[in-house]
C-alpha cells in the first residue's frame, strides 16, 4: 500500500510517508519528529496516534518501542474551554 | 560522537542552534553541539512563537532588527519550507492616559529606528484585531514588522542548515563538567566521551547558570517559571498578539497554524528553580483574564498546558562575549527571549567568540557583555513586563 496514503496521526493528518521521510533524513528523535510535523500535537493529543508513530521510530531505527523517547502527555485528560472553567468558579 | 572540536556549543534551544549554524556560516569547520535532550527541548520549545520589535531601548531594538530581517529570508537561507511566519504584529492596549503616553514614547523610539509602529484609536484597534473587545482600551500601539512563527521549525531549519555545513549534534548528551587548565578551557566532558576544545559557547538557556557553575564562572541568569495553554486549531485570522501589559498581564496570539497560544504572568512565581509542572491555579487565573478581552475564547477548547522557563539576566537583556574567570568559555544566552532574539544571539555570540567585528555598532554591543553587571550600567526597557 502508497505510505503516502496511509494516515498515522488523524488530527494532523500526517502520514506514514511523512514520518519516513524525516526518520530518511536522518531524525532519530521522536520529539524531533514531532516538532517537524505536529504529530500527536492535534486536538487528540497522541492518545490514536503516538504509539503508532512510536511503533514506526521503532521499526525504522532497528529500536524496541520503550528506547523511542516517545512525548510527554499533559493536562488536560479533556479538551475544557475556558468558558467552562469561568462557569464552574462562578464567573463571567 | 567527534572527539576534538573547534568549538562546542552546549544547547539545542534556538540560541544554540543559531550559534552553531553562524559558526559555520563564519567558516568555523568543525562545530559540535551538544544537548541534554533534543531540538528544542527547553524555552524555545514551549514559548509564545512571537518575535518582536516593539522595544523601547536601543541595545533591543538593534536586537530585534537583525532577528526579524534574518527571520525574513530564513527559509531561503536554511531551505525550510515553511517557518509559519505571520507579520501580524503585537497590539499593547492602553486603559488610561499614563499607558496612552507610555505607549506613544515608545512608538516615537521605534518609528525613528526605522520601525513602523503606529499608536491607533479604539477604532484601529478594533480594525487590525477583530475579536478584541475594545470596550476598555482608550488605544493600543500596533507594528506590521513582528509578528509569530513556528519556533520548533526554526530550531530545527537552524540545526539542520549548520549540519549541511559539517556542523555535528548530540542528542541527549548533557554536559557533566569541563576541563579547565590555568585558567583556559580545554574540555568538555559527558556521558558519551569528552570533547577537547579551546572554546565552548554556553547557550544552555534557563540552564545557562548552572553550566556556568560548572566551568568557575558566575552568571546573574535566573530560571523563572511560565505557563501557556493551546488551543485547538480554528480557520486563521491574521491579528495581532494582544499583549496586555498594563492590566490582564496576559498575551494572546493565533498562530498560522491555527491553534490560540494564550499565557499569563504570575508575579507571585517562585524563581531560581526549573520546574515543569502546569498548575490548574494558572487554567483558572487565565480564564479570570482572557474571556473579557476576547469572549470568543471561552468557547474553544484547551488541548493542551504546559510549563516552560524564563532564563531572565537582571535587565532581561541577552548575554555574548567572554568571562573573566576561564579563557575560551563564552555566552550566548538571553532566553527570556531566546526566540524572538535568536538569529541576533547566534550572530552577536558567533561573532564574539571570533573576535570578529560585531553585526552592531559597538557602543551597543557593550551593553550585552558581562562587565555591564560589576559596573552597574544596566538598561531597562520600558516596552517589557
Amino acid at each position: 500500500m502508497d505510505d503516502s496514503k496511509i494516515i498515522l496521526c488523524r488530527c494532523e493528518n500526517v502520514t506514514l510517508a511523512d514520518i519516513r521521510k524525516l526518520l530518511e533524513s536522518g531524525m532519530d528523535s521522536m520529539q524531533e519528529i514531532k516538532k517537524a510535523c505536529r504529530c500527536t500535537m492535534g486536538p487528540c493529543q497522541g492518545r490514536t496516534c503516538k504509539e503508532l508513530v512510536a511503533r514506526e521510530v521503532a521499526r525504522y531505527l532497528h529500536k524496541s518501542v520503550e528506547e523511542v523517547d516517545i512525548p510527554v502527555s499533559r493536562i488536560p485528560i479533556k479538551p475544557i474551554t475556558l468558558g467552562q472553567i469561568n462557569e464552574f468558579n462562578g464567573g463571567v | 560522537m567527534r572527539k576534538t572540536a573547534d568549538v562546542v556549543v552546549v544547547g539545542g534551544g534556538i540560541a544554540g542552534t543559531s550559534t552553531a549554524y553562524h559558526l559555520t556560516k563564519l567558516g568555523v569547520k568543525n562545530v559540535v553541539l551538544v544537548e541534554q535532550q533534543y531540538t528544542p527541548f527547553g524555552g524555545s520549545g514551549r514559548c509564545a512563537a512571537m518575535y518582536r520589535q516593539q522595544f523601547a531601548t536601543e541595545s533591543n531594538l538593534w536586537l530585534a532588527k537583525l532577528s526579524s530581517e534574518e527571520y525574513y529570508r530564513l527559509e531561503e537561507e536554511t531551505g525550510c519550507e515553511d517557518i509559519e511566519l505571520s507579520k501580524c504584529g503585537y497590539l499593547l492596549p492602553a486603559y488610561n492616559k499614563e499607558n496612552e503616553e507610555q505607549l506613544k514614547s515608545n512608538v516615537a523610539i521605534q518609528k525613528e529606528f526605522g520601525f513602523d509602529s503606529y499608536y491607533l484609536d479604539p477604532k484601529g484597534c478594533k480594525e487590525v484585531s477583530p475579536y478584541l473587545n475594545t470596550d476598555e482600551i482608550i488605544g493600543g500601539s500596533y507594528n506590521t514588522g513582528e509578528g509569530c512563527l513556528n519556533p520548533m521549525k526554526v530550531a530545527l531549519a537552524y540545526k539542520a542548515a549548520a549540519m549541511r555545513n559539517g556542523a555535528e549534534f548530540n542528542n541527549y548528551t548533557p554536559v557533566t563538567g569541563f576541563d579547565v587548565q590555568g585558567g583556559k578551557i580545554k574540555g568538555v566532558k559527558t556521558p558519551n566521551g569528552d570533547i577537547a576544545t579551546d572554546c565552548v559557547i554556553n547557550a544552555a538557556g534557563e540552564w545557562g547558570k548552572f553550566i556556568g557553575r560548572m566551568a568557575g564562572v558566575s552568571i546573574p541568569l535566573e530560571p523563572e517559571k511560565h505557563q501557556i495553554v493551546v488551543t485547538e486549531p480554528v480557520e486563521y485570522i491574521k491579528a495581532p498578539m494582544i499583549y496586555s501589559l498594563y492590566k490582564y498581564f496576559t498575551y494572546i496570539i493565533q498562530v498560522k497554524h491555527g491553534g490560540f497560544l494564550m499565557g499569563w504572568s504570575d508575579a507571585d512565581v517562585k524563581a531560581g528553580i526549573i520546574d515543569f509542572e502546569p498548575e490548574w491555579k494558572f487554567l483558572e487565573n487565565l480564564a479570570k483574564r482572557i474571556v473579557p478581552q476576547v469572549p470568543a475564547l471561552g468557547n474553544l477548547n484547551v488541548i493542551r498546558h504546559w510549563a516552560g522557563q524564563y532564563g531572565n539576566l537582571p535587565d532581561h537583556g541577552i548575554l555574548v562575549g567572554g568571562v573573566p574567570e576561564v579563557e575560551g568559555f563564552y555566552m550566548a544566552l538571553g532566553a527570556t527571549k531566546a526566540t524572538m532574539f535568536g538569529p541576533a544571539l547566534g550572530t552577536l555570540a558567533a561573532e564574539a567568540a571570533l573576535g570578529e567585528k560585531p553585526s552592531v555598532p559597538e557602543d551597543i554591543f557593550q551593553t550585552y557583555l558581562i562587565d555591564r553587571f560589576a559596573k552597574g550600567e544596566l538598561i531597562f526597557d520600558k516596552a517589557l513586563l
